[in-house]
C-alpha cells in the first residue's frame, strides 16, 4: 500500500508505469547516440548551406530565410526517412531534440560560413 | 557417485546451457518480431559470396563497402561542384568590380544552379551515409559460425525494453563488469571434486 508515494516505512515509492518515470525506462546510452548522429549530420549540412549562401551573395534576411528552409527540410527528410516516420521511438522529447536545441549552434555555424565565404567570394 | 556426477555435470555444463538458452531466446525473439510484422531483426546468410565474404579471417560485407565508396565519391562530387561554383562566383566578381554596371550584372543562372545541385547532393549524400546497425552476437551459434545481425533501422531504440531485446541477441550483458566474475569461483573445491569423482570412479 502506497499513500503520496511513500511505502509503510516512509521510503518513497516509485510508479514506473507513471509519465513522469519515463526517462527511468530509457536507455541513456541509446538517446545520446541518437542525439549524435543528428547532430554530425545537421552540423555537415549547415556549414555546407552557409557556404552555398555566402557564393550566391544573399545578404540580410534572404540568408536567413535560406537556413531556415533548409533546416527543417532536412529535419522533414531526417523523419521521414532515417526515423521512418516514428521520432518518437528514438528521441524522448521529439520537438525539442529535432528543432530547439540545436537550433542556436547550426544557426551559428550556418552565420560563421556565411560570412566566411561572402567575404571570400564578394 | 551419481549424485556427484550431476553436480559436475551442473558446474560444467553451464557453458553449454548458456548457449542452448540464448540459442531459444534468439529464436524466441526473432518469431515474435515475425508475428508482429515489425521487421526489427534479420538474420543475414554467409552463403553467398556476394552478401559478405571472408578476408584473413575477418566477414566483410561487400555490398557495405561499395555503398561507402560510392558515398565518399558523391561527397567528393558535390564539394568540388561548390568549390567550382564559388571560383566562378569569385571570378564573375572581380570582372564585374571593374566595369561601371555593377548594379546591372547579377551571378549567372549556371553557377546559381552548380551551387545549388551541390548542395542538394551533399544532403543526399549524408542523408545516404547513414549506415543500418549491425550486430556480431558475442556468442557463436552451434556451429560456431559467425553470423551478421542487420536490424532495419539506423538509430537505436530508447525505449528499455526494445534496447534489452538487442542486448539480448547478440548476447551481451550490460553490465557484465559486474555480474561476470570468473575469479570468484572456487577453483580448488572444483579440482577437488572433480579429484575425488576420478577417484571414485577408477576404484569402480
Amino acid at each position: 500500500m502506497s499513500v503520496n508515494n511513500v511505502d509503510d516505512n516512509g521510503n518513497p515509492v516509485v510508479d514506473l508505469n507513471s509519465a513522469t518515470s519515463a526517462s527511468i525506462l530509457q536507455n541513456m546510452d541509446n538517446v545520446n547516440y541518437n542525439k549524435k548522429m543528428y547532430v554530425n549530420v545537421m552540423d555537415k549540412i549547415s556549414l555546407m548551406s552557409g557556404t552555398v549562401t555566402g557564393i550566391l551573395q544573399y545578404e540580410s534576411l534572404t540568408g536567413f530565410r535560406n537556413f531556415f528552409i533548409i533546416y527543417f527540410g532536412c529535419i522533414i527528410i531526417y523523419i521521414l526517412f532515417i526515423c521512418k516516420g516514428k521520432p518518437s521511438r528514438f528521441y524522448a522529447n521529439v520537438f525539442n531534440d529535432l528543432v530547439f536545441e540545436h537550433l542556436v549552434r547550426e544557426l551559428l555555424g550556418f552565420v560563421m560560413a556565411w560570412t566566411f565565404s561572402f567575404a571570400l567570394v564578394g | 557417485m551419481e549424485e556427484s556426477f550431476s553436480r559436475l555435470l551442473e558446474n560444467y555444463s553451464t557453458c553449454y546451457s548458456d548457449l542452448m538458452e540464448f540459442e531459444a531466446l534468439k529464436n524466441l525473439l526473432l518469431r515474435k518480431e515475425k508475428k508482429t510484422k515489425s521487421k526489427i531483426v534479420s538474420e543475414t546468410t554467409d552463403s553467398s559470396f556476394f552478401d559478405s565474404a571472408t578476408f584473413f579471417g575477418l566477414k566483410i560485407n561487400l555490398a557495405h563497402i561499395l555503398m561507402s565508396f560510392l558515398i565518399k565519391i558523391l561527397y567528393i562530387v558535390s564539394i568540388l561542384q561548390v568549390l567550382h561554383s564559388g571560383f566562378s562566383s569569385y571570378e564573375f566578381h572581380q570582372l564585374v568590380k571593374n566595369t561601371n554596371y555593377k548594379d546591372h550584372y547579377s551571378l549567372p543562372k549556371d553557377i546559381q544552379l552548380e551551387c545549388c545541385i551541390g548542395l542538394a547532393l551533399f544532403i543526399l549524400t549524408s542523408f545516404l551515409s547513414f549506415t543500418k546497425l549491425q550486430y556480431y552476437p558475442i556468442k557463436p551459434s552451434i556451429n560456431n559460425k559467425l553470423r551478421l545481425l542487420t536490424t532495419d533501422q539506423y538509430l537505436k531504440d530508447i525505449s528499455l525494453s526494445r534496447a534489452n531485446n538487442v542486448h539480448n541477441l547478440i548476447g551481451n550483458d550490460p553490465n557484465g563488469e559486474v555480474t561476470f566474475t570468473p575469479n570468484f569461483v572456487d577453483l580448488q573445491r572444483k579440482r577437488k571434486e572433480i579429484s575425488d569423482w576420478l577417484a571414485d570412479n577408477s576404484k569402480e
